[in-house]
């Protein structure tokens, strides 16, 4: 699994992912304090995640183990919602004082 | 899920018969904030019926084969949403109804 922000939202109504009621995000890949790398994937949300978040992404043929996305055409999840990334002993990240 | 817009299509005439029947369209990759193209070029199944320039996300590598258009099919790219719009920070970046 990788980190990414949660940078805003994709809205598409032709698709053939088969399911109902998606939310994709827009997100940014970024380093453990959140850093944003340029780099913007497409990712279906799992979680409820909000702007300014940092999530668990979930990439690969993986992405069809949950009930919702089992067979369906993903590769891209956001299967959580940080908390908190420590590295040895400092906090790289936490979500609760994230007002950067 | 990466975002490309579509360029053309590829046709092949002399394929492997699991081919047959379908579209190929050749993607470029587009950095979804300022939509500029990043001539990183792909070439995918279509499973929603794109078009030409328009702004769509695609799957790779197994979750490539599990729309219904792409079922058994030997490829590991496949666009699987046409979209509608992008956003980032609260403000549109794209709007496929203002682009038209």
């Amino acid at each position: 699994m990788t980190l990414a922000r949660v940078r805003g939202t994709v809205v598409a109504s032709r698709r053939s992912d088969g399911l109902a009621g998606a939310r994709y995000l827009l997100v940014e890949d970024c380093g453990p304090e959140g850093a944003g790398r340029g780099d913007y994937l497409v990712a279906l949300d799992m979680v409820g995640a909000e702007r300014g978040q940092l999530v668990l992404l979930t990439q690969g043929s993986s992405c069809r183990w949950t009930y919702r996305t089992e067979n369906a055409p993903m590769d891209t999840l956001a299967v959580g919602i940080v908390d908190a990334v420590d590295s040895g002993g400092a906090t790289l990240w936490n979500e609760s004082e994230r007002g950067r | 899920m990466l975002i490309a817009r579509v360029r053309g299509t590829v046709v092949s005439t002399h394929k492997s018969p699991s081919m047959e029947g379908l579209r190929l369209l050749l993607l470029e990759k587009i950095d979804p904030v300022t939509l500029a193209g990043k001539g990183d070029f792909v070439v995918a199944m279509d499973s929603v019926g794109a078009n030409a320039e328009e702004v769509v996300f695609y799957v790779t590598g197994s979750s490539a084969r599990l729309t219904e258009a792409t079922k058994g099919r030997p490829t590991d790219a496949t666009v699987i949403a046409v979209v509608d719009a992008i956003e980032k920070d609260g403000a549109y970046t794209y709007e496929k109804a203002r682009s038209e």
